[in-house]
C-alpha cells in the first residue's frame, strides 16, 4: 500500500511542476466515458472498468485500498459482480491489491509475458492470473467485448492497451500520461519500442479519446500524439548533439526542447534526466 | 593446457617486456590490496597502452574501456572491440606481439560502447561469438556498425583455440540479458565488463541493469576462485574484494531504500535521504547517490 503510495507520487513528480499546485491530485472520481464504460481513480493512477449485461469487467486494481474504494465506486453504478480482473502490465503501481475481486469470484487475466515478472519478484499483495493471453485478445461479457491489444515491448513486455468494441476510447496506462513528459528517467520504458507503438497507436483511426493509467480521467488522441512528438524531438535532439561531438555532461545541461514542448507537465524538472535516458539508448542501445 | 604463468607468479618480470609497460597508475602491490582500496581510483582516461598480464594474456585501454586479447599457437582471440578506433589500435597492439591472425572476437553484452567497430577483425575472418540474446539484441535494434555473431550460445562456453582456453561464464540477466564473465586459461583472472567497477559507486540511474539479478551475479562472483579482476573500466586489476564491495554497497542502498519507504517521510523527497554514508569514499558517491537511490524506489515501487 505505502509502496503504491510512494511510486504514484514518483510518477507525478513528472506532473506537478510550478503552476499545477491547484491540481488535485488524489481525490477519485468515477467518469462515464462511453455507455457503461467508466474512468475510475484519481490523477495518481487509474482504471477502467465495463459495465456488461453479465458481469463488470475492471482493469488494474492498484492496491488493496484503491480496489476498495474503487469495488464501493462500482457499486454506485451496477449491481453486477465483477466477473474478470485485466491487468493491463506488470508493475506493481498498477497490479496489486486484487484481493477484494478474487474474493467475489472474478477471473483475473494478463499477458503471458506479465508471469515470469510476478514469478521472478514475488509480491503478497498481487493476485495471480488465471488466464494469460499471448497476443490480440477479445473478450466477450454479455453485451459488451473488451479488445485487449498487445504491441510488444515497450513499457515492459506485457503491455496491453484496451478498447471496448464500438467505443471510441482506448485504455492507455503509461504509455502516455495526458500533457505530460513523464519521468525523465523512463523506468523500463524501451525508447525505440516505445515510440514505435505510439506511432502505432496514432495510426489507428478507430479512437478519438484515451484513459490513461495516471493523469485527467479522459484525454483526446491529440495529448498522445503530443507526447509522440516530444519523444522525437527529444531523440533528435540527443542524436545531433551526439554527432556534434557532445558528450553526456554537455547534452545534461544544455538539452532544450521547441517552445510548444517546454509548456508540457514536468519539463523542467525532467527534461535533463530525459536526455541522459536517451543518450544512452543511442551509446549503449538500451 | 599450457602452465599458466602470470604476474602472479612471475611478479615485475613479465613486465618489463619491450613495447609493453604497466599502464599508468598505481603498481601491481598498490592495485592487489583489497577493498576499500583508493588505489583502484588511480587508472588512466588518456591515450591507449597494452598491458601483458600473463603468457599470452594481455589487456589493452583506450580512453576509459579496456579489453582483453589472448595469442595463441593458433591465432589471437579478442574481446570487445569497442569502436572502430579502439579495434584499429587493438589490432596494431595485437601485431606488435604476434604475427597470428585475429581468429576469434568474443563480446562481452551486448552494449554499443563495447561491441562496435568489429568490421576489422570480421575482414581477417575472425569468427563472432557472443551469447544467444545479444543477437536479439542486435536484430531487434540494428546498428551497422556492429558484427552479428557467428556462434551463440546458451548457458556458458569454452573457446578453445591453439591449446589455450576462454571460459564464457553466463550468470542469467543482470546487465543487460547477455553478459559473460570471461576467465583466460581457466587461470587467476576474471575479465569483468561493468558489472563492478572497481572502488566506484554505480551510474547514476544503473541503466540497464536489474538490481535483484545484480546483487545475486555478484554472490556467484565472489563464490569462484581467482586472484585479480581486469576491469572493462576504471583500474587495470584490482582484488576479487572490489566485488564484494560493489554487492554490499547494492544491498545496503535497498535496505537504505526500504527502510525510507516505510518511514511515512514525503515520497517525493526520499531520494534525498537514502544514504549509505558507510559507503560515501566510492568514487562518485555524492553525484550518483541520489539517482542511485531513485533507481532502487523504482525497483521496489514498481518490480522493475
Amino acid at each position: 500500500m505505502r509502496l503504491v503510495l510512494i511510486v504514484a507520487a514518483l510518477c507525478l513528480a513528472a506532473v506537478t511542476p510550478a503552476g499545477a499546485q491547484s491540481l488535485d491530485l488524489f481525490t477519485k472520481t468515477t467518469t462515464e466515458v462511453a455507455p457503461g464504460v467508466y474512468s475510475y481513480g484519481a490523477f495518481t493512477a487509474r482504471s477502467l472498468f465495463v459495465v456488461t449485461s453479465e458481469g463488470v469487467i475492471t482493469t488494474d486494481p492498484v492496491s488493496e485500498k484503491n480496489a476498495a474504494d474503487m469495488r464501493a465506486a462500482i457499486a454506485e453504478v451496477t449491481d453486477q459482480p465483477v466477473k474478470y480482473v485485466i491487468y493491463s502490465h506488470q508493475h506493481w503501481d498498477h497490479v496489486l491489491g486484487g484481493q477484494i475481486f478474487k474474493d467475489e469470484g472474478a477471473t483475473f487475466i494478463s499477458h503471458e509475458k506479465c508471469i515470469p515478472h510476478f514469478v521472478r519478484h514475488p509480491n503478497d499483495d498481487l493476485v495471480m492470473p488465471d488466464q494469460t493471453v499471448t497476443g490480440d485478445h477479445d473478450l466477450t461479457l454479455g453485451d459488451k467485448t473488451l479488445k485487449l491489444m498487445y504491441f510488444g515491448h515497450n513499457h515492459g513486455d506485457c503491455m496491453l492497451v484496451m478498447q471496448v468494441d464500438g467505443t471510441d476510447v482506448l485504455y492507455i496506462n503509461d504509455l502516455v500520461t495526458p500533457y505530460s513528459v513523464g519521468l525523465g528517467f523512463m523506468p523500463d520504458y524501451d525508447p525505440g519500442e516505445w515510440l514505435r507503438t505510439l506511432l502505432e497507436l496514432e495510426d489507428r483511426d478507430d479512437w478519438t479519446h484515451f484513459v490513461g493509467g495516471h493523469g485527467i480521467p479522459v484525454a483526446p488522441k491529440d495529448a498522445m500524439v503530443q507526447r509522440r512528438r516530444y519523444m522525437e524531438a527529444l531523440m533528435a535532439a540527443v542524436r545531433d548533439g551526439i554527432a556534434n561531438g557532445q558528450r553526456l555532461e554537455a547534452l545534461y545541461d544544455t538539452i532544450e526542447l521547441a517552445e510548444e514542448f517546454r509548456e508540457m507537465r514536468g519539463y523542467s524538472t525532467h527534461i535533463r534526466r530525459g536526455a541522459e535516458r536517451i543518450y544512452h539508448y543511442y551509446t549503449m542501445g538500451w | 593446457m599450457r602452465p599458466h604463468f602470470s604476474v602472479f607468479s612471475l611478479g615485475f618480470a613479465l613486465l618489463t617486456t619491450p613495447a609493453l609497460a604497466w599502464e599508468d597508475g598505481p603498481s601491481l602491490e598498490e592495485l592487489m590490496k583489497p577493498a576499500p582500496n583508493q588505489a583502484w581510483n588511480g587508472f588512466a582516461l588518456a591515450g591507449h597502452s597494452t598491458t601483458k598480464l600473463a603468457d599470452g594474456v594481455y589487456a589493452f585501454r583506450n580512453t576509459g574501456t579496456r579489453s582483453i586479447f589472448m595469442v595463441t599457437d593458433d591465432g589471437v582471440i579478442a574481446t570487445d572491440p569497442v569502436s572502430e578506433i579502439h579495434a584499429k589500435l587493438m589490432r596494431d597492439a595485437i601485431a606488435e606481439v604476434t604475427d597470428q591472425p585475429v581468429t576469434h572476437v568474443v563480446y562481452s553484452h551486448e552494449h554499443w560502447d563495447h561491441v562496435q567497430g568489429g568490421q576489422i577483425f570480421k575482414d581477417e575472418g575472425a569468427t563472432f561469438i557472443a551469447h544467444e540474446n545479444c543477437a536479439k539484441h542486435f536484430y531487434d535494434l540494428p546498428n551497422p556498425n556492429i558484427v552479428m555473431p557467428d556462434v551463440t550460445f546458451a548457458d556458458d562456453y569454452t573457446l578453445e583455440v591453439g591449446g589455450r582456453s576462454l571460459e564464457l561464464m553466463y550468470f542469467g540477466p543482470n546487465h543487460g540479458d547477455c553478459m559473460v564473465v570471461m576467465q583466460p586459461d581457466a587461470g587467476d583472472y576474471l575479465f569483468i565488463v561493468d558489472l563492478v567497477t572497481p572502488g566506484g559507486a554505480p551510474l547514476g540511474f544503473m541503466p540497464d541493469y536489474s538490481p535483484h539479478h545484480w546483487v545475486r551475479t555478484l554472490k556467484e562472483i565472489e563464490a569462484l576462485d581467482y586472484k585479480a579482476i581486469i576491469g572493462g573500466h576504471g583500474a587495470l586489476l584490482s582484488h576479487p574484494s572490489a566485488v564484494t564491495e560493489r554487492r554490499q554497497y547494492l544491498e545496503a542502498l535497498m535496505e537504505a531504500t526500504q527502510t525510507a519507504m516505510v518511514s511515512g517521510d514525503n515520497p517525493f523527497e526520499l531520494h534525498k535521504e537514502i544514504r549509505v554514508p558507510e559507503f560515501d569514499y566510492l568514487r562518485g558517491y555524492e553525484g550518483r547517490i541520489e539517482d542511485n537511490a531513485r533507481r532502487m524506489l523504482m525497483y521496489y515501487g514498481i518490480g522493475w
